[in-house]
Parts: C-alpha cells; sequence; structure tokens
C-alpha cells in the first residue's frame, strides 16, 4: 500500500502530538520503489465524511484509525501497529508488536494512551478552545 | 618439545580457521544473493570482502597466540599447552564466526522489512473510498 490516512482527534492534545511526530519521522519504503504516504485527516470531520462516507466516524473519535489506500481499515492497537509500520526507523518495532506473543503488549500500551487521553484532555466538551491546529475542529 | 607444541598448534588452527571461513563463505552467499535480489556479482563481492575480514581477524589472532610464555619439557605439557591454546582459538573463531552470521541475518532482516507492501496486522474492516469522479459529483463539479 502506498498511502494511508490517519484519523486523529483534532480536539485532543495527546493525539495531536503524536500526529506531529508521526509527521516528522522519516517514511518507510512501500515495497514497490517508493515511500508509504501519510495525510492527517480529522476524526469526524466534514473532510473525513466526504473521503468515507461509509465509515462510522463516531467510532473514529473514540478510536485512532487508519484508512489505507485500498480501503483497508485499520483501529485502535492495530491503527498504531500499522502507523509504526509506516516510519522507516520503527517498522521492525511494529513487526515485533503484531507477533501473537506481543499483541496483549500493544494492546496495553493503546489502553494506556487512551487512559491518558481522557486523564490529560476530559471528553472535550467545549471544543477546541483555541487549541485545534490547521486542520480545524472536528465537527468543522 | 616446545617448537613441536608451536608446529601442532599452527597445524591444527590454520586448517581450522580455513574451514570455518569456508562454511562462512559457502552458506552466507545464499543470504547475501536473497538479500540483494538476486544479483549473484554483487552478492559475492560483499561475500568475499567479509570473508577476507574474516581470514585477517582469525590468522592474526591465531600468530599473535603462538607464543607460550614457558618452555614445554615433555609429552604432557605439549597436550595441556595445546588444549589451552587450541580451546581459545576455537572460542575466538565462534565468536567472530556468530558475528557474521548475525550481521548476514540482520542485513537480511532490515531487506525484508523494506520490502513489505502491506502492514503486519490484517484490518478491521474494509470501505470502498470514493473515487475521483464521485468525488467531483459530490461537491457539485
Amino acid at each position: 500500500m502506498r498511502e494511508l490516512t490517519v484519523l486523529y482527534d483534532a480536539r485532543c492534545g495527546l493525539c495531536r502530538r503524536f500526529k506531529d511526530w508521526l509527521a516528522a519521522q522519516r517514511p518507510a519504503p512501500d515495497g514497490y520503489g517508493g515511500l508509504v504516504r501519510l495525510r492527517f485527516v480529522a476524526a469526524g470531520s466534514a473532510h473525513a465524511r466526504a473521503l468515507y462516507p461509509t465509515l462510522d466516524h463516531a467510532a473514529t473519535l473514540r478510536d485512532v484509525t487508519v484508512v489505507a489506500d485500498d480501503g483497508a481499515v485499520y483501529v485502535g492497537d492495530r491503527a498504531w501497529i500499522v502507523c509504526l509500520w509506516a516510519t522507516g526507523d520503527h517498522r521492525h518495532t511494529a513487526v515485533r508488536l503484531a507477533s501473537p506473543a506481543m499483541r496483549p503488549v500493544a494492546r496495553a500500551i493503546v489502553q494506556a494512551a487512551a487512559g491518558l487521553r481522557r486523564v490529560s484532555g476530559g471528553d472535550y466538551a467545549d471544543g477546541c478552545d483555541g487549541q485545534c491546529d490547521r486542520e480545524g475542529r472536528a465537527d468543522a | 618439545m616446545t617448537v613441536t607444541t608451536y608446529l601442532v598448534y599452527l597445524l591444527i588452527a590454520v586448517p581450522l580457521t580455513i574451514w570455518v571461513a569456508r562454511t562462512l563463505s559457502r552458506n552466507g552467499r545464499i543470504f547475501l544473493v536473497d538479500v540483494f535480489h538476486g544479483n549473484a556479482e554483487f552478492a559475492d563481492a560483499v561475500n568475499r570482502l567479509l570473508v577476507v575480514g574474516f581470514y585477517l581477524i582469525n590468522l592474526g589472532f591465531v600468530t599473535l597466540f603462538l607464543r607460550s610464555g614457558r618452555p614445554v619439557l615433555d609429552a604432557s605439557g605439549v597436550f595441556e599447552q595445546l588444549s589451552v591454546k587450541l580451546g581459545i582459538v576455537m572460542l575466538v573463531l565462534g565468536v567472530v564466526h556468530l558475528t557474521n552470521v548475525w550481521i548476514f541475518n540482520k542485513i537480511r532482516t532490515r531487506s525484508r522489512l523494506d520490502s513489505m507492501t502491506r502492514p503486519p496486522v490484517p484490518p478491521n474492516d474494509t470501505v470502498q473510498p470514493l473515487t475521483m469522479t464521485e468525488q467531483a459529483a459530490r461537491y457539485g463539479y
């Protein structure tokens, strides 16, 4: 696959920081002689709904979701593994986390991150409060 | 007796080094051809460079390790000296050899990671992304 679309929660600081970190990473080869491209779209935004009208957009606000250019949808810990897989320096970590023995560890890390997000950001009832990045409000 | 010890030491240590190096180059070639996508000429070149390094390190060690501190007086002394010397030479050969195998494997893993076309996990679901014309139609073009 050549392009991945990361649907991230634009209202949550942790998610935005993760998105910025991911965007700054060296991309990994796509196996066809090119590099895996990453595209970031705010989850639940009009743009996301226009791109993927059949996707459950309420669910993309709860869990980070990655959609590949061939239509494959990865949710939760799989989405995290796919994000790591798309980076040149951390692909081996992704492959290790994807093994049956390490999947519970990956799931625990993702749950810990979700807990951290709840602690740090609340449930975002007040919208962005001037903290959204240029992708705009999730419901814009 | 000291010279006899030296001679036996060299007669065992040098062929041993050659045997390990040949094993390494014969089996390492298969790894390298796989890594370099069937480019056998390039694989052979890298293989030869690695084997030359292996020879230099091990023969250098065997040569430096030849001298013994005290003279060997009897036949049992010959065996005692040889057991220590050859044992250490074999351990060093083993460490260098395994390091080489580890390097081969590292190169191969790296190349396999780079040639992956799909993520290591299966998707949860699939959606049909909109085609360009459908997107244009949605926006009223």
